[in-house]
């Protein structure tokens, strides 16, 4: 369990995380999104006191982190997989942090071996690529074999086996009991991993839902797909529907379900080659609440 | 938490001194740049400080016993290793901060202050051994090799095992200041530069206060405290070997203060 009270940051005139409040549960898998500069990262590094909150407090299954005897135990941390001295092997790197806890030489050629790092264990991290640091930073985190994993964009730079791995990995962890907290902006990973959703927009909280919820808010809209399109938009053109050609042939159309659809297309004798409901992605939810929040916007090339 | 597929539970017991110790300690083994810097200290130490003894040996040289003086030149090379062993200190605290990896170092131990104490206890202890055994041994090869052209160099003279390990206990005070100095400016650059001000920079500037002033002061300086603990018989104007050492201890503890507080107010 993992406790965000009131906590509040700035960087001078800058807030980057505002009186934000919530709770990430112990059991199943938490994704934290947001836009660049949405203060995800300072959350992050607040929880595991290597920045300070000017106000309000982190709370850890009750404890405040400076507080612990035992950090790694409790919780592990992957905050940025390019931190580690690039000429210490990433064996001596796992050793050195497990030093610090008497966590046992055994542990440490566990993790290696669990995520996958056997062979380049005596080599300099410096020549790694982003993939072998954050499975190294991944190593890391696990070594004190802790409840809580906290892991900032993990899949960053990974390979589609690596990132399946990650996903499976970190299932398998909350299916245990353990609180996993991840960021991404990878929305179709996010969508396959996490079961709850965080989701900030400059510094503040802008919502906290479970996928279903997320996936589920927005209406599912009917792709139709007929040689004679105009036809039926011309039925369907009371005002109350969105009608969108995106090509001579399809047409999406929200404000209806699809058995309706059916009804009008054979009442009429419109030919329909394919009626399907779209499912509303991760990212189309996500973009359709983030858009007034996103610290660097692109310029749109045309109002959608 | 519960129980685990992935592994049997390590013990938990947690953070302790001498883990964080065993831990900084490892940090320094860990890298081959710190054998290195070993190598370039023998370089420096035994090489420069034998190598009038040798020519004396070889025939090469004339020396009066006035020249050779009761240390037969084996701190001669003491001053090119202030720099080693200042950089070394520098660098193992601003090498935390170029990596990143002080982000995983204070994620293990929140508390930061043992990490900062005891990186200057193992870079502290471990230069200092290491000048120990290399100084005590320079001076050996050359009684050695002065014996051989029949000048005595003994040990037991005064002030001769003093100044010898009082350079060892310098070497090893200075480059625990400059773990102190790394910590608090973070770069290398900076912090080498700071630590160079400190050795020669400020007795420059005592040189250009009134002389009244400038001899009630410089000898407090580091440099010149080093000086004090360094030399068999008190000089003029300079402090003992051991209110030099009270002296040198004293700019260490304040270094080393100074570091823990900023390094624990600081956002990492």
């Amino acid at each position: 369990m993992l406790e965000i009270q009131n906590v509040t940051k700035r960087y001078g005139r800058q807030t980057a995380v505002d009186d934000l409040s919530f709770t990430v549960k112990p059991g199943i898998v938490t994704g934290f999104l947001g836009p660049n500069g949405a203060g995800k990262s300072t959350t992050m590094r607040m929880i595991v006191g290597l920045t300070r909150p000017d106000s309000g407090q982190v709370l850890i299954g009750g404890k405040r982190y400076e507080s612990m005897r035992a950090p790694l135990h409790e919780v592990g941390a992957l905050l940025d997989a390019k931190a580690v001295h690039p000429r210490r092997s990433a064996y001596q790197h796992l050793a050195v942090l497990a030093a610090t806890h008497g966590i046992g030489r055994r542990r440490v050629e566990d993790v290696i071996d669990m995520v996958g790092l056997r062979s380049v264990a005596h080599r300099k991290p410096g020549g790694f690529s982003l993939g072998m640091s954050q499975r190294l930073g991944i190593a890391a985190a696990l070594l004190g074999d802790p409840g809580v994993i906290m892991l900032d964009e993990p899949v960053n730079g990974l390979d589609p086996e690596g990132i399946r791995w990650v996903r499976e990995f970190l299932r398998a962890l909350a299916a245990e009991g353990r609180t996993v907290f991840l960021s991404s902006h990878l929305m179709s990973e996010m969508a396959q991993t996490a079961d709850q959703l965080v989701i900030l927009g400059k510094g503040k909280l802008i919502a906290d839902v479970s996928m279903s919820t997320m996936v589920g808010s927005t209406t599912p809209s009917i792709r139709v797909r007929t040689p004679q399109p105009e036809r039926l938009i011309a039925l369907l053109a009371d005002g109350s529907v969105t009608v969108e050609s995106t090509d001579h042939q399809t047409v999406l159309v929200t404000g209806y379900r699809t058995e309706q659809i059916a009804q009008l297309t054979a009442e009429h004798q419109i030919p329909v080659y394919e009626l399907s409901r779209v499912q509303t992605s991760l990212e189309d939810a996500y973009l359709a609440l983030t858009e007034h929040d996103v610290e660097y916007a692109s310029l749109q090339r045309s109002a959608a | 938490m519960t129980a685990t597929a992935l592994s049997p539970r390590t013990r938990t017991i947690g953070i302790s001194w001498n883990r964080v110790l065993a831990a900084e300690g490892r940090k320094q083994t860990s890298l081959r740049s710190t054998w290195w810097t070993l190598a370039l200290l023998i370089l420096t130490i035994a090489g420069s400080g034998v190598i009038t003894a040798l020519g004396v040996y070889l025939g090469q040289l004339d020396a009066t016993a006035e020249d050779i003086g009761p240390l037969g030149g084996a701190l001669a090379g003491i001053s090119a290793a202030e720099i080693i062993v200042l950089v070394i200190g520098v660098l193992a605290a601003t090498g935390e901060y170029a990596s990143g990896v002080v982000h995983s170092t204070f994620t293990a131990v929140p508390a930061r202050t043992p990490v900062v104490l005891a990186k200057a206890g193992v870079v502290g202890a471990s230069v200092l051994a290491a000048s120990a055994v290399l100084i005590v041994g320079t001076f050996g090869i050359n009684w050695i090799l002065y014996s051989g052209q029949a000048y005595d160099l003994p040990i037991t003279g005064p002030g001769v095992l003093r100044s010898l390990i009082g350079a060892a206990v310098f070497l090893g005070l200075f480059a625990t200041i400059g773990t102190a100095m790394g910590w608090l400016l973070r770069s290398t650059a900076g912090a080498v530069g700071a630590m160079l001000g400190l050795l020669f920079g400020l007795p420059i500037i005592g040189l250009m206060i009134p002389d009244t002033y400038a001899a009630a002061i410089t000898r407090f300086l580091p440099a010149n405290a080093g000086s004090a603990m360094m030399e068999p018989m008190q000089a003029p104007g300079m402090l003992s070997a051991w209110a030099g050492l009270a002296v040198m201890l004293g700019w260490t503890a304040a270094f080393v203060v100074a570091a823990i507080l900023v390094v624990r107010r600081r956002d990492a």
